[in-house]
């Protein structure tokens, strides 16, 4: 294994500092508070990001949070879900946890529009949370069991007989292989082995009656092939590893990875089972995730930009007022656009979204819980946001004309800067 | 002979009291003013309600302790600090001193738009006053300047800066931010702005202005007050009634306010009055008379009742006038939409004239005994329509109730969605169509501790006596035909009322504490204790409510709005 994967040892001229930390928590979470910050400095990079890995023992914000989620499930409402979720990831000490959910949101992206069962919806990002660090393939299978995947792409009218490619097309293409790696053939016939597989009372379903038994040849292997066999041929494909790999590359460390590094953390994915966390590990203490050109590499999404200002600069949040937010810029949970998901990077920024991105920043920039002013407020709030200080001429430029504090948090949160990962 | 010392005692205190007339600070404020304000014993509400069950509860509940070490709390305590050094006294006693008696401020044009110049008169006890000038003076650094000096009858007049002047006449102080207004108060305004005619007239119609009175002239407002549209649909239209087209061409409005003492409780009233010009003939037909009786008697189970005087069918027909162009295109889908699901019943020809008399809603809490019950835990309300001729139309809303239960389930179903159960009864002779969920399956009720919202709804229909009743559900129906005969007699000639039962507004929010929590902590951002403890304090303040009434009454040539509070200890 190398191609920048091998662990990360600081130097000189690349310590391990408040930017590296910063750098780490901004990409396997939505950001650090300051006492997080202050803990990771103490540590090794290693055990700092063994512990984004493992979570604390103790988290009593996101237990709390917990106490409301069956009162939430109740009224069914969509927005009062989204709000948890913003509030989980505000909040929840467990940040690569809460991260990877939303990776698993846009990677099996199923949309409330055409689901319209909120609690639905709900679960499935629970799946997401309870199952996101641990072995893909168990991942996959709950997925492909979850009631709002099957409705989302239509595996309910998938029948013997009258069989419905939509989601073994996608299984395919979207969340195992990526194009190129299958062939339309073996789509119908992995929608043949996918027959059958429903919801009844709210729960998935095996209907024999509707099942076809019969031989089916997928991806080169024939057999009477369930929905089970398909999925472990799809893993069993060198393809799938390297796609995944490329995902998990692009969302946590760059917008284009080297092919080499793909393959090694290809490599890692595969050795390990497809052991998601153990995979993120790698990659997250490694040479390339902490060098200098791929740190403020990746545009913020939406909800990375206003929970990670949140976060860092200890704004008193209102979970509910950020969901119309975060929908006006682009990110409405459990809502994404298409089957794809969102495409993210700078494809989050258009003129219409970097408007409601500054409004959005000027309404967090009022609720500071502790508003600092002057020169020593700006160096508190750049520390925070960005990891560093400002050079002298932007200093002088956000002092100017003295702006009251939160004019100021406003400014930096404006800066080009503040909107990358 | 024995009627002369009775003509001078007469006379005596007529003088005396014409005499303490000119006396009061009001008084002292001359005409012209765009804004007035008067505050009447004040000071004793203040008492009357600090002594009150809820004025004792306050101070010592916990979201008020925490409120008091919070930042903002801090703030307010350092404010009370440095006006206890300053003055010597506390709150309530700076109150008393300031307002035990009367205060009056207006506002007046000043010389440039939106800079009105003010001018307040007090009747004060002590050297408060001053001390407050004194305050002032420090922290605005104002220069104090002797402007007109104390002549014989007539006090010195000062000025602290350019921003405030006034004067003191034995225990009533005039301040200002305009020498020239202060000056005539001095002098003693011809035309007192307590004797403006209009606020003369609002007085007079405003029982309930005791500790508090307030005018505003709404002439400067008129152009921005026009571009103020119709009701935008059709249930702002039947709520606001004749107020949608009156309000906003009102050239003045006043508002009353007392706290007063009812039985073992308090009563706090409010009121608004504005004169109305002569409505539209369209609003007229449409809004114009008093409520009716209903002969519904819920008694102690009802929770709220809302009731309109609107004739329906001539809202619908004057629809254009009376509502906004945006409207209007739904109505027509709407007419064409009830056709079609009461099997070909004329909405305008045949069911519009059937409505007699008023709209009214009413609303109870819903009981759920020892099963399982939904969260949140909604009330469960009803439509009540008077018809004419009831047992020719009941089979047809019937029918046309069935109809749309079916239509709301093949949309269900083609959403995946969960369908209603059609259903009848017959309770004490009156046929009740319902439709109810089914149970919830196993996996469904996964992870909940409640049954899911949508089971607080299961639509009722029935017709009860000469009602027309759609409800949320059958259990209100079954109250409503137990609760029917002798309607109790209308005790107020109001056009519009809304009524609240204090009790069961209160347990119905302690039945939903864990949603209002939960929506506290996502609304807010709060912890789960922060949460608890700021619904705990809405909670516990609702138990001290006994109710609430609001209601819309015409009179001559004028509108008044009238809301009612009553305070007093929680009911067991």
């Amino acid at each position: 294994m190398s191609a920048g994967l091998e662990a990360w040892v600081p130097t000189r001229s690349q310590p391990w500092d408040e930017d590296a930390a910063a750098h780490l928590w901004r990409r396997a979470g939505f950001g650090a508070t300051r006492p997080q910050l202050e803990r990771a400095l103490a540590d090794t990079p290693a055990a700092a990001v063994r512990d984004l890995v493992t979570g604390p023992a103790d988290d009593p914000a996101c237990v709390e949070l917990e106490s409301i989620y069956p009162v939430l499930l109740a009224q069914a409402n969509a927005d009062a879900l989204r709000s948890w979720l913003v509030a989980r990831m505000i909040r929840c000490e467990h940040q690569l946890r809460e991260k990877i959910a939303l990776f698993w949101h846009g990677h099996f992206a199923t949309s409330i529009a055409k689901v319209r069962e909120p609690v639905w919806m709900s679960r499935q990002y629970g799946i997401f949370l309870e199952r996101g660090l641990g072995r893909f393939a168990e991942l996959l299978a709950a997925i492909t069991r979850d009631p709002a995947m099957i409705r989302w792409l239509d595996n309910e009218t998938n029948r013997k007989g009258q069989p419905n490619e939509n989601f073994a097309r996608e299984l395919f293409e979207l969340f195992t292989l990526g194009v190129g790696h299958y062939g339309e053939h073996d789509v119908s016939e992995a929608a043949r082995a996918f027959t059958g597989w429903t919801v009844l009372a709210d729960r998935f379903h095996f209907s024999v009656s509707s099942h076809d038994a019969g031989d089916k040849t997928v991806l080169g292997q024939t057999g009477p092939w369930s929905g089970d066999d398909v999925l472990r041929i799809a893993l069993g494909q060198a393809a799938c590893a390297e796609f995944l790999a490329g995902k998990l590359l692009r969302f946590f460390a760059h917008p284009d990875p080297p092919p080499e590094l793909t393959r090694a953390l290809a490599d890692v994915l595969r050795d390990s089972d497809y052991d998601v966390g153990r995979t993120l590990e790698h990659l997250l203490r490694s040479r390339f995730f902490f060098d200098l050109r791929v740190r403020r590499g990746l545009v913020k999404s939406p909800v990375e930009y206003a929970v990670g200002a949140i976060r860092t600069l200890g704004v008193r949040a209102e979970p509910a007022e950020l969901v119309p937010a975060l929908r006006e810029m682009g990110q409405d949970l459990l809502a994404p656009p298409n089957v794809a998901g969102w495409p993210g990077h700078t494809e989050w920024i258009n003129t219409a979204t970097w408007l409601t991105r500054v409004n959005t920043a000027r309404g967090l920039a009022e609720r500071l819980a502790h508003p600092a002013s002057g020169e020593a407020g700006l160096e508190r709030h750049s520390r925070a946001l960005l990891g560093r200080e400002l050079d002298a001429r932007l200093r002088t430029e956000l002092l100017r004309d003295e702006p009251l504090a939160a004019d100021l948090a406003h400014g930096l949160l404006a800066l080009p800067e503040a909107h990358l990962n | 002979m024995r009627a002369i010392p009775a003509c001078l005692t007469l006379l005596c205190l007529t003088l005396g009291f014409a005499a303490r007339a000119a006396d009061t600070p009001a008084e002292r404020l001359p005409g012209g003013a765009t804004a007035y304000l008067e505050l009447d014993d004040l000071a004793a509400a203040y008492e009357q309600l600090r002594a009150s069950p809820l004025g004792e509860m306050l101070p010592n509940h916990p979201a008020v302790e925490a409120f008091a070490t919070s930042p903002d709390g801090l703030k307010l305590r350092i404010l009370r600090g440095m006006l206890y050094g300053a003055t010597g006294q506390d709150a309530g006693s700076l109150l008393r001193s300031l307002v035990s008696d009367q205060a009056a401020v207006a506002l007046y044009p000043g010389s440039r738009p939106g800079t009105p110049r003010w001018l307040a008169a007090v009747r004060a006890r002590g050297d408060t006053i001053e001390r407050l000038l004194l305050i002032g003076a420090i922290v605005f650094q104002w220069q104090r300047v002797d402007l007109v000096p104390a002549s014989e009858g007539r006090a010195a007049v000062f000025g602290y800066g350019d921003k405030v002047f006034g004067f003191r006449d034995g225990d009533v102080w005039v301040l200002g931010s305009d020498r020239e207004l202060v000056e005539q108060a001095l002098r003693g305004p011809r035309r007192p702005l307590s004797r403006d005619p209009r606020i003369r007239a609002a007085r007079a119609r405003l029982p309930s202005a005791h500790t508090g009175f307030a005018f505003l002239d709404l002439e400067p407002f008129a152009a921005r007050l026009a571009q103020v549209g119709k009701p935008p649909n059709i249930g702002a239209a039947l709520l606001l009634g004749a107020l949608a087209e009156q309000a906003p061409r009102a050239p003045w409005l006043a508002l009353g306010a007392a706290l007063e003492p009812a039985d073992a409780d308090l009563r706090l009233a409010l009121s608004a009055l504005i004169p109305t010009s002569r409505a539209s003939r369209t609003a007229g037909e449409a809004f114009a008379g008093t409520l009716e009786p209903l002969p519904f008697d819920l008694g102690d189970r009802a929770l709220g009742q809302l009731r309109l005087h609107r004739d329906v069918g001539a809202l619908w027909s004057h629809r254009d006038d009376l509502i906004a162009e945006a409207g209007i295109p739904g109505l027509v889908t709407f007419e064409t939409n009830f056709g079609v699901i009461t099997g070909g019943m004329n909405l305008v020809e045949e069911f519009l004239p059937s409505l007699v008399g008023d709209v009214s809603i009413v609303a109870t809490r819903a009981s759920w005994g020892q099963g399982p019950a939904p969260l949140p835990r909604y009330p469960q309300a009803a439509l009540l329509l008077r018809i004419r001729e009831p047992a020719e139309l009941a089979p047809r809303l019937a029918v046309g109730f069935q109809t749309l239960i079916g239509l709301v389930n093949a949309n269900r179903s083609q959403n995946g969605q969960k369908p209603l159960l059609l259903g009848s009864e017959t309770h004490d002779g009156v046929v009740v169509h319902s439709a109810r969920f089914l149970a919830p399956t196993p996996a469904e009720m996964e992870g909940l501790r409640a049954l899911p919202v949508r089971f607080n709804f299961s639509p009722a229909h029935a017709v009860v006596g000469e009602h027309l009743v759609l409800a949320t559900a059958p259990d209100i129906v079954r109250e409503l035909i137990d609760a029917h005969g002798t309607p109790p007699p209308e005790t107020d000639a109001v056009n519009a009322r809304l009524a609240l039962r204090g009790s069961e507004v209160a347990r119905t929010l302690e039945e939903n504490r864990e949603p209002l929590i939960a929506q506290n902590m996502l609304n807010e951002g709060n912890s789960r204790e922060e949460a608890e403890r700021a619904i705990g304090f809405v909670l516990d303040v609702a138990r001290y409510i006994r109710g609430a009434t609001l209601s819309h009454e015409s009179l001559d040539g004028m509108a008044r709005i009238d809301l009612q509070i009553g305070l007093g200890a929680p009911e067991p």
